[in-house]
C-alpha cells in the first residue's frame, strides 16, 4: 500500500506514541508503509533546553529540520518530550537570527554611542584584540572577564577555561550557572567534599514519598514530573508533599502541600531535624560511622556591596563558609529551639502539615526522595539550606540508596557537565579542582603543560561582581557568550547596564539571536547553535550526552568554540604573560596563546579521519583536527582514576549517555555507597569520600530573616521565576510565535484580595515598584499560579517586562548566588 | 489536502485520572485538530494534533493541561515542514 506524504508521517507520529506508551494499535494504524518522498535523516540530540536532559531524534531533510521525536531508547525520557520540544525544531530558523559580526560605528570607525554595522569576523577580532591587550597593559589580567553558561557543550566550557585561567591568566570567568546552581554546589562540596547528585532519575520511579524543597517540577521539569506522576499513580503508599511559597501546577499532585513565608524553610529543616531527633528516629549507626557535627558561623551578611548597612556590621562576612566542630549532643541543643509550634509559627504553615512531613522523613520503612531547584539556590542562604535539607538524609541515613536522596535539579542542560565538572566559575578548575589550592593548581599547570604560577591564585569575580567591577570601571574588556545576563542579572537599572555602558568598557556579545544582552553591547558574534555543531551536555543525573552536527549555522554564524579558538591567535604569548613566566619555559616564548593552549599536542592529536563519515564538523574542518575529541580527553583526564571519571569519548557517540563516573565502562548510579560505587571499599557500607576521613557534615545552621521584607511602603514579597512554555529569558522561545502567544508577556500574578485591596482586578494593567525600579504590565488573579496574600509572583521571559529592574543583588555569601525569589515591592494602578 | 501543502502535525500522550479517561476523551475529540487514537487502561491516550498552521498545534497542546482531568500531557513525535523561516515576535 502506498501512502501520501501526510499519512505517512501521521502513521509514523501514531506508532511513536503508541510504543512510548506501550499501547498496541489496531493492525490498520500501525501499518506505517513506505512512502517515496520520505527520506528524512534520524539522529540523536539531547534537548537545547533544561537540565532534564531528555534525548531527542533530531529529522533532518535537505539540511534543515523537519521533525524531532522523543528518543524512544533513551533512559531519561524514554520516548516523551515536553511542549518545549515542540519548538526545538524551530528555534535555528528565527527571522531576526544573527548572521554577520555587528560593531557599533560612527562615521566609519568604532564608537561606543555608535549604530550596529555589519563587520567581517577579521574586523570584529581586531577590534576585541586590541581592546583586550589595551587592558591587559594597562591593568593587568582582572581588567578582562568573560561571563559563560550552563549551556555551553563541554568542550566549549572547558576551552573558554583554559583561555582565561591559562591565558589570559585572568579568573574572572564565571556561568551563568551562578544564578542557579551555585547554592547546590557550595552545598555540596560544604557537606559532602565533591559536586553533584549522589543518586539519579532511577529514584523517580522507586521512591515511597516525594518532596519538593521550592520547585515546580511539574512546569519547569515535565518528564521527570510525568515519570514522578506514575510512580505515585502506581503505588497507594506513595506520597507528595510539595512546600512553596504559592500554590503551583505541582500542587495539584500534592497529598500535603505546605505554603510557607518566605525564607523560613530554615526553620522547617530544624524542626524536621528536630523531630527525628525527638522521635528517636536518628540512624544512629550511620550517624555514629558516616558523618560529622559542624557548627557554622553566622554573621555573614547579605552578599551586597561592602557599603551597604546590612553588610557594615556583618562580622562573618569575610568567612561566611568557616565553621567548627560540635558533638552530636550539642547539635540536638541547637536544633532543640525549633519546635513544632516555633516551626509553624514562623513559617505560617498549619502544625499537622508539618509535623506530617517530618513523619515521612522519620519513618524508617519509607523511602524519601528530596527534589528542589531555584526556591532553595535563590536564596541569600541557599547554602544552608542545602546544608539541612542535608542534614535531614543523613540522620536518617536515607541517601545513595534507590528511592533514598536528596536530589538538585538543574535548570540548563549543561549546568553540571560544563559549569560545574569543568570548571568555568572564578574559583574552579576541571573536576571539582579550585584555583585557591597551590596543589590543585600544580596539577592544572601540568597537564596544561605551563610554566608554575600560570594560573592565579585568587578566585576571580563572581556573577554579581562582575557586574559591580564593570560599573566600577575596574573590568574592562568583556565577553558574554550563551547567555542573556542583562536581562537575567539582578537589580538590572543599578547595577547591570551601567557596567555595560561605561565608556571605559569594551563589551562582545555571542548569540544567536538580538537578545536584550547583545543589544546592551558594543559588539555583536553571530553563533552556531544545538545541532549546528557537534557537542556533549551532562544532565542533573551525572549523565554525560553527546550530538554530532545535523545542520549547517546560517550566514557567517560560528560556534562558541570556534569563536573562542579563532580568538586565541590573536595573541603573542608576550603580550599576555611577564617575563618571568616565560623564562620558566623560554620554549613558549613567540608562540600564540593558540600554539600553547589548542595546539599543543593534545588537543590536536586526533585526525579528521576519526570524525563520523556522512557529518559535518566545521569547527574540525578548519582548525585541521578532530578538536571536540582533542579537548574532551584532555579535559577528561583531570576527572580520570580521581571520582570523576569519564567514558572513552567514541562510547559517548554510540551510546544515550553514561553516568559518572565511569569506571571499566560502567556507569555508577548511586555514588558513596558500597556495593554500586566502585570508589567505595568493601565492608565499609558507606564512604563520602569527597572528605579525608569519608564522612559527610552535618551542620548546625538557625534560621534568619531574608535581606529584604515587606514594610509598610512595600508591602508584597515579590518572587520571580519561570513558566512552563517560555525557557529562561526567553531569546529562543519568544522567537517562537506560538509560545509567544500561549503566555504573550510576563504577568504578575497575585491574590485577589490584594488585588481587590488596590482597587485592580484581573487582566487591569498595574505598576509593580521596588525601590530599585519599576515596570507595568497587567494583574492575573487566576491560572496556573496562585499566590498567597502578601506576595506576588511575576516570570522573567519577557524582555518588554524586564522584572530584574526590581529585584535586589543580595546573594548568599557563600555560594554568591543572587536570591531573585525574595525582594519587596508595591502595586498601584498604572 | 494535497500532497505538497504543508503538515504541521504532532502525537501526544494525554494522561488522564483512571476514572475520567472518557470524560478526557470526549473533550479531546471534540477539539478542532485533534484525532483521539486509542487508550491502555491504566488512563494513556495516544492523541494527534494537526492544524494546517503551525501555531495552532502548539495552542492546542498547550490547552490540554487545562481539561479537567488532566495529569500530564507529553509531546512524541512533532513534523513540521511549512514556512521556512519562523515568524519571530514581529508576528505580535
Amino acid at each position: 500500500m502506498k501512502l501520501t506524504r501526510r499519512e505517512y508521517i501521521k502513521s509514523n507520529a501514531i506508532a511513536a506514541a503508541a510504543a512510548a506508551a506501550g499501547v498496541s494499535l489496531p493492525a490498520t494504524k500501525a501499518l506505517a508503509g513506505p512512502y517515496e518522498n520520505g527520506n528524512i535523516r534520524w539522529d540523536k540530540a539531547p534537548c537545547r533546553f533544561c537540565g532534564t536532559g531528555c534525548s531527542i531524534l533530531v529529522g533532518t531533510q535537505d539540511g534543515r529540520i523537519v521533525a524531532t521525536q522523543g528518543d524512544p531508547d533513551a533512559p531519561v525520557n524514554k520516548g516523551l518530550n515536553c511542549i518545549k520540544g515542540y519548538f526545538l525544531s524551530k528555534i535555528p530558523y528565527g527571522r531576526d537570527r544573527l548572521t554577520q559580526p555587528l560593531l557599533r560605528k560612527s562615521n566609519g570607525v568604532y564608537d561606543k554611542e555608535g549604530e550596529f554595522t555589519p563587520v567581517s569576523w577579521d574586523e570584529a577580532f581586531d577590534i576585541m584584540a586590541l581592546k583586550w591587550k589595551e587592558a591587559l597593559k594597562k591593568k593587568g589580567p582582572t581588567s578582562v572577564g568573560m561571563f559563560g553558561s550552563g549551556q555551553w557543550t563541554v568542550w566549549e566550557g572547558y576551552a573558554a577555561a583554559k583561555l582565561y585561567k591559562a591565558g589570559f591568566r585572568s579568573n574572572n570567568i564565571d556561568p551563568n550557572a551562578r544564578h542557579c546552581m551555585a547554592s547546590a554546589v557550595a552545598g555540596f562540596i560544604r557537606t559532602f567534599g565533591i559536586d553533584e547528585p549522589m543518586g539519579c532519575y532511577d529514584d523517580l520511579d522507586q521512591s515511597d514519598t516525594f518532596v519538593l524543597w521550592g520547585s515546580n517540577m511539574a512546569e519547569m521539569h515535565p518528564i521527570l514530573w510525568s515519570r514522578l506522576t506514575n510512580r505515585r499513580l502506581s503505588a497507594k503508599n506513595v506520597k507528595v508533599v510539595v512546600l512553596s511559597t504559592y500554590s503551583h501546577r505541582s500542587c495539584d499532585l500534592a497529598d500535603t502541600e505546605i505554603i510557607f513565608k518566605p525564607q523560613t524553610d530554615l526553620a522547617i529543616a530544624n524542626y524536621i531535624a528536630n523531630y527525628i531527633i525527638q522521635n528517636n528516629a536518628v540512624n544512629e549507626e550511620f550517624v555514629a560511622k558516616h558523618t560529622n557535627f559542624r557548627k557554622g558561623v553566622t554573621d555573614i551578611g547579605y552578599g551586597l556591596r561592602p557599603d551597604h548597612t546590612l553588610e557594615k556590621g556583618a562580622s562573618d562576612a569575610k568567612k561566611a563558609k568557616a565553621s567548627k566542630p560540635i558533638s552530636f549532643d550539642e547539635y540536638k541543643e541547637f536544633v532543640s529551639e525549633y519546635t513544632l509550634e516555633k516551626a509553624s509559627e514562623i513559617s505560617g504553615v498549619p502544625e499537622r502539615n508539618l509535623e506530617q512531613l517530618a513523619k515521612y522523613y522519620a519513618d524508617p520503612k519509607r523511602t524519601v526522595m528530596s527534589l528542589w531547584t531555584m526556591g532553595m539556590n535563590q536564596h541569600t542562604r541557599g547554602t544552608w539550606i542545602n546544608n539541612l535539607v542535608y542534614n535531614i538524609h543523613l540522620l536518617t541515613g536515607k541517601i545513595s540508596e534507590p528511592g533514598n536522596g536528596p536530589f538538585s535539579l538543574t535548570g540548563q542542560p549543561s549546568a553540571c557537565g560544563t559549569a560545574r565538572e569543568v570548571g568555568t566559575f572564578a574559583h574552579r578548575l576541571p573536576a571539582d579542582l579550585v584555583v585557591m589550592k597551590k596543589p590543585h593548581r600544580d596539577i592544572a599547570e601540568q597537564r596544561w603543560q605551563l610554566p608554575e604560577g600560570t594560573i592565579p591564585g585568587k578566585p576571580g569575580f563572581h556573577a554579581v561582581l562582575q557586574n559591580r567591577k564593570l560599573k566600577d570601571g575596574a573590568l574592562n574588556a568583556y565577553w558574554v557568550m550563551c547567555n542573556n545576563n542583562v536581562q537575567a542579572a539582578p537589580n538590572m537599572n543599578e547595577e547591570t547596564l551601567p557596567g555595560y555602558r561605561n565608556p571605559e568598557n569594551f563589551i562582545v556579545v555571542s548569540d544567536p539571536y538580538p537578545t536584550v544582552t547583545a543589544q546592551a553591547a558594543d559588539l555583536v558574534l553571530p553563533t552556531a547553535m544545538w545541532v549546528e555543531k557537534e557537542g556533549a551536555y551532562g544532565n542533573a543525573e551525572r549523565r554525560t550526552q553527546f550530538w554530532r552536527q545535523q545542520i549547517n549555522a546560517p550566514g557567517e554564524a560560528r560556534s562558541d568554540l570556534w569563536q573562542l579558538v579563532e580568538f586565541s591567535k590573536r595573541f603573542k604569548v608576550e603580550e599576555v604573560w611577564p617575563d618571568s613566566l616565560l623564562d620558566k619555559k623560554p620554549e613558549y616564548r613567540g608562540k600564540t596563546l593558540y600554539d600553547i593552549l589548542y595546539a599543543n599536542g593534545e588537543v590536536d592529536k586526533f585526525p579528521l579521519s576519526e570524525t563520523q563519515e556522512g557529518f559535518e564538523n566545521e569547527e574540525a574542518m578548519y582548525f585541521g583536527y578532530y578538536i571536540q575529541k582533542g579537548l574532551f580527553e584532555e579535559y577528561a583526564g583531570f576527572g580520570r582514576g580521581h571520582k570523576h571519571d569519564l567514558g572513552d569519548f567514541d562510547t559517548y557517540h554510540k551510546t544515550r549517555g553514561m553516568r559518572w563516573p565511569v569506571v571499566d565502562g560502567k556507569e555508577t548510579l548511586w555514588r558513596f555507597k558500597e556495593g554500586s560505587d566502585p570508589y567505595v571499599k568493601e565492608g565499609t557500607g558507606y564512604q563520602f569520600y569527597g572528605k579525608p576521613d569519608n564522612r559527610a557534615w552535618i551542620f548546625a545552621l538557625p534560621y534568619q530573616p531574608a535581606a529584604e521584607e515587606p514594610d509598610d511602603q512595600y508591602d508584597l514579597w515579590l518572587c520571580t521565576g519561570r513558566v512552563l512554555e517560555h525557557w529562561h529569558s526567553g531569546s529562543m522561545t519568544q522567537r517562537v510565535p506560538e509560545l509567544h502567544r500561549a503566555f504573550p508577556d510576563a504577568v504578575i500574578f497575585m491574590h485577589p484580595e490584594d488585588a481587590k485591596q488596590r482597587g485592580l482586578r484581573r487582566g487591569m494593567a498595574a505598576k509593580i515598584e521596588s525601590r530599585r525600579g519599576m515596570i507595568t504590565t497587567r494583574i492575573e488573579t487566576k491560572g496556573r499560579n496562585r499566590p498567597p496574600r502578601g506576595l506576588v509572583f511575576v516570570p522573567w521571559f519577557d524582555a518588554g517586562r524586564l522584572i530584574n529592574k526590581l529585584t535586589l543583588d543580595a546573594t548568599c555569601p557563600i555560594s554568591k548566588e543572587t536570591d531573585f525569589k525574595k525582594c519587596a515591592v508595591k502595586i498601584s494602578k498604572a | 489536502m494535497k500532497d505538497n501543502e504543508p503538515i504541521h502535525l504532532a502525537s501526544a500522550i494525554v494522561l488522564s485520572h483512571v476514572d475520567k479517561v472518557e470524560s478526557v476523551k470526549g473533550r479531546l475529540a471534540s477539539m478542532e485538530g485533534i484525532e483521539v487514537h486509542n487508550e491502555s487502561n491504566d488512563g494513556r491516550i495516544i492523541i494527534t494534533v494537526e492544524s494546517p498552521k503551525y501555531r495552532d498545534v502548539a495552542d492546542l497542546l498547550l490547552s490540554i493541561k487545562d481539561i479537567e482531568g488532566v495529569l500530564s500531557s507529553e509531546l512524541v513525535y512533532q513534523y513540521s515542514d511549512g514556512d521556512k523561516v519562523s515568524d519571530g515576535d514581529k508576528a505580535h
